[in-house]
């Protein structure tokens, strides 16, 4: 009986010894990840400025759905017989696409970073490079929904607030102005470089951050002259004096490599096109007449004609197409495939084969390594001239001054993407181009913003903003025959519509939102800025 | 020492020697078809081609008239029963009285069989008359069965349903998954018939959903080991494979019984496992007799794919009507089946060459081809004083329909027990299995799916057209010029996808018997797994030109040490106690990496040479202390009350917060026992219990902080890219979801068992569940994990069973089962009345949501807008408009489930045959969508000639009367082109079914049959699963194809070809 006893304690003992020892040690603590108090956020800014490029999940995500398939057709940059902003049609998941994306990408970690590195003083540069780099990011979502979360923005974790208040666009702009004009001034030149080559825009250069935040802040000025003159003259002063970009060197420029399959370092607007283009991007007609009405040598660096289907990306067969001026062809907004409501052989001249039809260059655009363009040198000319134009920079340059300076730097900025013509050429081109085609103050401000359409080729939320400022260039609104399609009644959309998402999750702060939109939320109602 | 038989050469060369001895037997068979049989009393003759076989069996002298009578335990007769002499065919049935007379030998042993009663033998040792006694087999009568944690239990005592499911049910009929083998065998337990095929994960459910966001399945045991059935990654909106979970691994032939632990209170003591029921496995142990024993199984089928595709045949390929008159119109209209009247005229093919212009309805017949399954396994059992012993080898082999695509498992199990003394006894169970499979083919959306081809090919292509696969510049041979729609040969032969894994399982228990009322046990098993896979996308690959290579390997391991006191006694003369106390720690790890990137040389598939290959290494670990007691108090045998409790400890917690105790409580009453009842109830229990549990797995490492991780993904100069790793927001303090549940049942048998009912209702709260709860992408997170969500199960379970025949060489036994669940959502989040789930395929405006107040997993797409008269509404363009919101259309499970087996045995022979059935489910079919936009549904041959006039009115409430192009029409319908207001109403589809499952008609011979062979038992059946459908409402396609195994159910797109086997088993004893 002793031994059972014993055997019986003993048992217990033992069983007590692996059931009740609570503490199971840092068992919870993830080998694979980093926490905040390690993390280094160098790291995380080079996270920031890819991602921001639109291709943060690897799978092209939203430069397919909102750059392009809606963009970059609203703009007649484009033409597609496939895509719904090709005739205003209503896809949630494509105009949800850069929202979704990009606050849950590059604006949660840089809003993140902002937070982590604010009373951190070593880190100052970064800091306030984190809060000219967020001013733009948030810029370019509310130029596209209008009024959007900003003060309540991505703060899920930090503040647990998950549904947050949209700001009105007015109140976003006055603060982001007020971010970009502080932040550029606190930055410190002299200070050692503690990015280096992990930003991968400019390489940790402060004094090019510096000349980005004024330029930026060009942009929000210029995006203001409908609603409020004033401002705009006071802020598109002070980016002048204050020192914007006026090189090609000094352009924010994210650098892709081509990757062969998915992956977030391919530009993905460029993966998108290689390898879609001759089924779905088609160069647009009225991008192409542009062209050829004035003559443009830039025609060739744009558009290409490929023939060989069979030639897909990635095989030896791969065809960058005929670039020959000559040969290039728009094909017309609005159309449909062969079979459909709209045929695409309804276009009078219609090739005969929609293989015939130009699409985006492969030499260029349509590739995995064309880089991506947040904010150059040029469009900065271009506001410059717009406003000198306006008379709001006294003391500055000539309107026309400025058109030439913005023209050259459109011509040689082709460089940096591949153009083959040297840097001189490109300027006595641009220069050739000026004396065909004079600028005339009469009508300067198309003319600037044509250009400026031009230029900002790809980048087409820019192109989408800046035609809903200006009204430039003129584009054929597209009126399609079916209502299940066409949702704005043959308008061009003045927004994107806020995600569905939002309706069913964050409904009292979006009922609020869309109650201030004259016409409630709907693509053809108007933000803050773009006044009828 | 006892000598150890496994190690014995002699013992080797006997079972060599036996399976020669059966192979040359096989053979001569296979050679020589068997032409008739004649059996006697004394010989058996089989003639072949070749001749005539004959086996005699003498018999002695000295017969003896014996005469007697059959009763049961109370003294009533029992009219029919069979009466044999063992080893002989001779035999009677008992007469009206009971009463027998038979002639015998002095030394033989009767056999007396009755249905529903347990088989007895007795010696005639001279004796002339007999009253031979039988105990009704009925499980109520003090059956023992096997509860959680393994603890024995009288069936009568338990407050709680269990089902029990003999090995046999699962082998005749076999499925390499054991889930799909328990379709409709079990009131209560709903298995989702998957459409990924035989390679493809299964959804079990018991008694409903237990989350509203995890994919939860029941926890299996097998033999004490708990057992990981993860599914290894499924298709999802961009398509993919589906690489299947574990259930494959589990040899049917290995398998004694299945227990199903249904309620919470049967499962309480696995903690915070059980909340979701448990399935216990029991696998054959050492034999009972003492000796060798040998069994051999094989069991070979065909399979064939069952063709449900009714499509349109009147117009051919082309668009707008037309008929192509080039090859590039060819390719234009791979998939297009809108052009001009098939008329057998002339027309080019994709190879140039003139061929009639006629429909090619083989396309499936052309393409796939007849699969071959077997199996086949040989056990070794032996027993001698001191212990036993069990070795099960495996061999399967299937080809399956797609080319090129199969599988291979080989397993070994090994199961045994000794009694190293009297007191202190050993068991020990080891199981290894390695299984390969092959080109799982891919579902839902392209690239990559030959289903998709096969499905959505013009219905004048040829699909023999594609047989050369590739061009000769090395790339893919496309049917049109959509890059995305490949080609079903280039697929087949040189997509390459393996998945090999292997499983360890293994258990050792030593148990010590303190007294004879009280014995302690200490257990260590541990369970683990491999899963190696990798994935060629080829060189030349229309969508990616350069290939693309893909492969990962994880390892699963969970270990278990646990203790187990148990103690057993009988207090004084009414009394008696069985209790236990115990504890368990449970460790966990999960180690995955992998790698992928394109290929470099072109057709050179392999890690070196791919472009970039960042590794992706993962990693986690946790662990769960826990202590637990039960016990069980009776009075006089027929008033039982449990009370069990167990406490958990979560290293997946915060510590401040890491404790858990999931208690239960269930009584029986067994009043037939307690009261006199009339004679006709034989048996009447009553049962109640409640009980609280969790779910397995819903609490992962790692879930309370936010963290950075550095992107592997990205490659760009040296540089190293960090992000927040968490796209939901992390929660401190996270607990495991909450389930509690009252049960009451019922359990009746009348007529000597002739006729039984098993009855439960039970009411399932879940609370607390762990959602994601969704938050404004513009918080920078797309959710944030919250104990939020609350959902009900309410349902009710049957069991009829009975013999409606019951004579001594015939007998019918038939069992009907039913369970209906009623599955509501009653809470998301704050203010949230919508969850969305998942949008599992890309096609088509379609998601599957959880609504407050609706049936569990909505399925949620665009209406028909109609006006107050219920007329559809038509815009300008005479197209129909859409409701403005997404709305319900009917949850994806099913509410009603259900089976009905049947079993006659006339002498030898013996047939089975089952139904199962399901009700009340909806099914969204995307390939009936994509079927529209094609103009390949029957539906789409209306207006063809001038224009389709939808029914109903325009905006202004007059009558719709414009006519728009059919191809128009459907297409804007189906989502077809630019045109995003696909309207999902016209493809939810009622998904009730019933299916004739399985047949399977066999032969035994008895032991006389077999006096002169070695063979002490030789059975021979042909079988048949899938075999009809007997109930549909799915155009094209069988409404079990479920898109993948998770919670998103009721969608099918591009489902693996619903398929029909046939064939035959064979088993042998020695």
């Amino acid at each position: 009986m002793k031994t059972y006893l014993f055997i019986l304690i003993g048992s217990i003992c033992l069983l007590l010894s692996i059931s009740c020892n609570k503490s199971f040690g840092p068992l919870n603590i993830d080998p694979n990840s980093v926490n905040s108090k390690i993390v280094q956020y160098e790291k995380v800014f080079s996270q920031v400025e890819l991602t921001a490029s639109g291709n943060s999940d690897g799978y092209t995500y939203e430069d397919e759905r909102s750059n392009l398939a809606y963009c970059s057709l609203l703009i007649q940059h484009f033409s597609s017989t496939f895509y719904p902003g090709d005739k205003y049609s209503y896809n949630d998941e494509f105009i949800t696409a850069f929202w979704s994306r990009q606050f849950t990408n590059p604006m949660k970690n840089n809003v993140d970073l902002v937070i982590n590195l604010k009373n951190n003083p070593a880190e100052k540069n970064l800091y306030n490079i984190g809060r000219i780099f967020k001013a733009f990011l948030f810029q370019r979502m509310t130029d596209l929904y209008g009024d959007i979360p900003y003060s309540q923005a991505g703060l899920g974790y930090s503040q647990l607030i998950k549904f947050p208040e949209y700001d009105k666009q007015q109140s976003i702009y006055a603060d982001l102005l007020n971010e970009l004009d502080d932040a550029a001034s606190k930055l410190d030149v002299a200070a050692a470089n503690t990015l280096n080559a992990q930003d991968i825009i400019f390489g940790g250069d402060v004094s090019k951050w510096k000349k980005f935040a004024y330029s930026e802040m060009a942009r929000l000025a210029m995006r203001m002259t409908k609603v409020d003159p004033v401002n705009a003259q006071k802020w598109i002063a002070k980016a002048y004096t204050g020192g914007a970009m006026t090189l090609n060197s000094d352009n924010a420029i994210v650098n892709h490599i081509a990757s062969p399959g998915v992956s977030p370092v391919n530009n993905g607007s460029g993966y998108v096109l290689i390898t879609q283009d001759n089924q779905n991007f088609k160069m647009s007609k009225t991008f192409i007449d542009f062209f050829k009405n004035h003559n443009d040598p830039r025609l060739r660096y744009y558009a290409t004609v490929t023939v060989n289907q069979a030639g897909l990306y990635g095989t030896a067969d791969f065809d960058l197409g005929d670039t020959t001026a000559v040969n290039q062809q728009g094909m017309p907004n609005g159309l449909d495939p062969l079979g459909g409501l709209v045929p695409v052989n309804t276009d009078p001249a219609y090739p005969g084969n929609i293989l015939l039809y130009s699409i985006p260059n492969r030499y260029l655009f349509a590739k995995a390594d064309a880089p991506t363009f947040f904010l150059t040198a040029a469009e900065t000319q271009f506001y410059f001239a717009e406003a000198a134009e306006r008379g709001w920079l006294s003391g500055g340059a000539t309107a026309s001054i400025f058109y030439q300076l913005g023209l050259e730097l459109s011509f040689s900025q082709l460089i940096q993407t591949g153009a083959d013509w040297s840097n001189a050429t490109a300027v006595a081109s641009a220069d050739a181009y000026l004396t065909q085609n004079p600028y005339n103050s009469a009508s300067g401000i198309q003319q600037i913003n044509e250009q400026y359409w031009v230029t900002v080729f790809m980048d087409e939320y820019e192109a989408f903003a800046n035609w809903r400022r200006t009204g430039f260039p003129t584009l054929i609104a597209i009126n399609y025959p079916s209502m299940a399609v066409n949702k704005t009644g043959g308008t061009i959309p003045r927004r994107f519509t806020y995600p569905k998402t939002e309706v069913s999750i964050n409904n009292t702060n979006y009922s609020a939102a869309s109650a201030l939109l004259s016409g409630g939320d709907k693509l053809t109602s108007r933000m803050w800025w773009d006044k009828l | 020492m006892n000598k150890v038989y496994l190690f014995d050469i002699k013992c080797f060369q006997a079972i060599f020697l036996k399976a020669a001895i059966l192979f040359s037997f096989l053979l001569a068979f296979a050679v020589f078809p068997v032409t008739g049989a004649d059996m006697a009393c004394n010989a058996v003759s089989f003639r072949t081609e070749a001749g005539r076989f004959v086996m005699n069996f003498n018999q002695s002298a000295n017969p003896v008239q014996l005469k007697g009578r059959v009763t049961d335990v109370n003294g009533e007769p029992l009219p029919g029963a069979a009466v044999y002499i063992r080893g002989t065919q001779t035999g009677v049935a008992t007469d009206i009285s009971g009463g027998f007379s038979i002639l015998v030998e002095s030394g033989s042993i009767l056999s007396v069989t009755y249905a529903g009663f347990e088989k007895k033998e007795i010696a005639v040792n001279n004796k002339t008359f007999l009253v031979i006694e039988l105990k009704p087999v009925s499980s109520n009568l003090g059956e023992v069965v096997v509860t959680a944690l393994g603890i024995k239990r009288q069936e009568r005592s338990l407050g709680y349903s269990t089902t029990q499911i003999a090995g046999a049910n699962l082998t005749e009929s076999r499925t390499p998954n054991l889930a799909t083998a328990l379709s409709g065998q079990v009131a209560g337990v709903s298995v989702a018939g998957t459409g990924t095929g035989p390679n493809g994960s299964t959804r079990i459910t018991i008694r409903g959903n237990t989350s509203l966001t995890a994919g939860k399945t029941p926890l299996y045991i097998i033999d004490g080991v708990p057992f990981e059935t993860t599914n290894q990654g499924q298709s999802g909106q961009y398509g993919g494979q589906d690489s299947g979970d574990l259930l494959s691994t589990i040899n049917p032939d290995d398998i004694e019984s299945i227990n199903v632990l249904k309620g919470v209170a049967a499962s309480a003591l696995y903690g915070y496992r059980g909340g979701n029921g448990v399935i216990l496995i029991t696998t054959k142990s050492g034999s009972t007799k003492k000796g060798i024993g040998i069994e051999i199984n094989n069991n070979t089928t065909m399979s064939q794919v069952i063709d449900y595709r009714d499509y349109q045949y009147v117009y051919g390929q082309g668009s707008n009507g037309k008929k192509p008159t080039t090859v590039a119109d060819i390719l234009n209209t791979e998939y297009s089946s809108w052009g001009a009247p098939i008329d057998g005229s002339m027309v080019v093919n994709i190879l140039g060459k003139q061929v009639p212009y006629s429909s090619h309805k083989d396309n499936y017949k052309n393409f796939y081809s007849t699969g071959v399954n077997s199996q086949s396994s040989v056990s070794l059992s032996g027993k001698n004083d001191n212990g036993s012993f069990r070795l099960g080898l495996s061999n399967a082999n299937s080809k399956e329909i797609i080319p090129l695509s199969g599988s291979s498992q080989q397993g070994i199990n090994f199961n045994s027990t000794y009694n190293l003394t009297s007191k202190l006894h050993l068991a020990f169970m080891a199981n290894y299995v390695n299984e390969l499979v092959k080109n799982r083919p891919s579902y839902s959306d392209a690239p990559g799916s030959l289903i998709a081809t096969t499905n959505y090919l013009a219905n004048t292509y040829d699909i023999r057209s594609l047989k050369q696969a590739v061009l000769p510049n090395g790339s893919e041979q496309l049917p049109g010029t959509d890059l995305y729609f490949d080609n079903p040969y280039f697929i087949a032969h040189y997509f390459k996808n393996t998945t090999e894994r292997n499983r360890y399982t293994g258990n050792i228990t030593l148990k010590y018997d303190l007294t004879n009322w009280m014995s302690i046990q200490g257990q260590v098993n541990r369970n683990s797994f491999t899963n190696d896979q990798s994935n060629i996308t080829p060189t030349g690959t229309s969508w990616s030109p350069p290939g693309f290579l893909s492969v990962s390997s994880n390892t699963d391991r969970e270990i278990n040490a646990s203790f187990l006191l148990d103690i057993n006694k009988k207090l004084g003369k009414n009394f008696a106690i069985h209790a236990n106390i115990g504890a368990n720690h449970q460790d966990n790890t999960y180690k995955s990496a992998g790698t992928s990137g394109s290929v470099n040389i072109p057709g050179v598939y392999s890690v070196n040479n791919l472009l970039t290959f960042p590794y992706n290494i993962g990693f986690s670990e946790s662990k769960v202390n826990s202590v637990y007691a039960a016990t069980d108090l009776s009075f006089k045998n027929y008033l039982f009350l449990t009370l069990t409790g167990r406490n958990d400890w979560f290293s997946v917690l915060n510590p401040k917060s890491d404790s858990y105790f999931y208690p239960s409580v269930a009584s029986s009453f067994v009043f037939s026992d307690a009261f006199k009842l009339p004679d006709w109830i034989t048996f009447g229990k009553i049962r109640a219990s409640y009980a609280q549990s969790s779910g397995a797995g819903d609490t992962n490492p790692y879930q309370l902080n936010l963290t950075y991780t550095n992107n592997q993904a990205i490659v760009y100069n040296g540089l190293l890219f960090t992000n927040i790793n968490q796209s939901v927001v992390p929660n401190q303090l996270l607990k495991p979801l909450s389930i509690s549940e009252t049960e009451l049942g019922l359990n009746m048998a009348f007529l000597n068992g002739r006729i039984s009912i098993d009855a439960a209702v039970y009411n399932k709260l879940t609370k607390n569940d762990i959602l994601n709860v969704t938050s404004s992408d513009a918080s920078g997170y797309t959710g944030a994990i919250e104990n939020v969500g609350k959902l009900r199960n309410r349902g009710l379970e049957l069991l009829l069973s009975g013999y409606p025949v019951r004579t001594g060489s015939f007998s019918w036994k038939s069992a009907l089962n039913f369970a209906t669940n009623s599955s509501k959502v009653l809470y998301l989040s704050p203010g949230a009345t919508n969850l969305q789930l998942g949008t599992p395929a890309r096609w088509g405006t379609f998601s599957i949501n959880q609504i407050v107040g609706k049936q569990y997993g909505q399925l949620v797409g665009y209406r028909y807008q109609r006006d107050k008269s219920g007329n559809k509404i038509f815009d300008d363009s005479g197209l129909p408009v859409r409701t403005n919101d997404l709305e319900p259309m009917g949850s994806g499970v099913y509410r009603v489930t259900g089976g009905f087996s049947n079993e006659f045995r006339y002498k030898n022979f013996n047939l089975s045959v089952l139904l199962d059935y399901k009700f009340g489910a909806k099914i969204y079919s995307v390939t009936n969508s994509v079927l529209y936009a094609n103009g390949l549904s029957k539906q789409t041959l209306a207006g063809r000639v001038g224009g389709y006039i939808g029914k109903g009115v325009k905006a202004d409430g007059t009558p719709n009367t414009t006519a728009v192009p059919s191809q128009v029409y459907f297409g804007a319908i189906s989502g077809a082109g630019s045109a995003t207001d696909d309207i999902a109403e016209e493809f939810v589809y009622d998904a009730s079914f019933i299916k004739l499952r399985n047949i399977s008609f066999g032969y035994t011979f008895n032991e006389a049959a077999l006096k002169h062979t070695p063979f002490k038992s030789l059975t021979f059946s042909i079988v048949g699963r899938n075999l009809a459908i007997l109930l549909k409402h799915t155009p094209n396609v069988d409404p079990e194809s479920n898109l993948t195994s998770d919670t998103n159910q009721g969608v099918e797109y591009n489902a693996y070809p619903p398929i029909r086997n046939i064939g035959f088993n064979i088993n042998v004893k020695f």
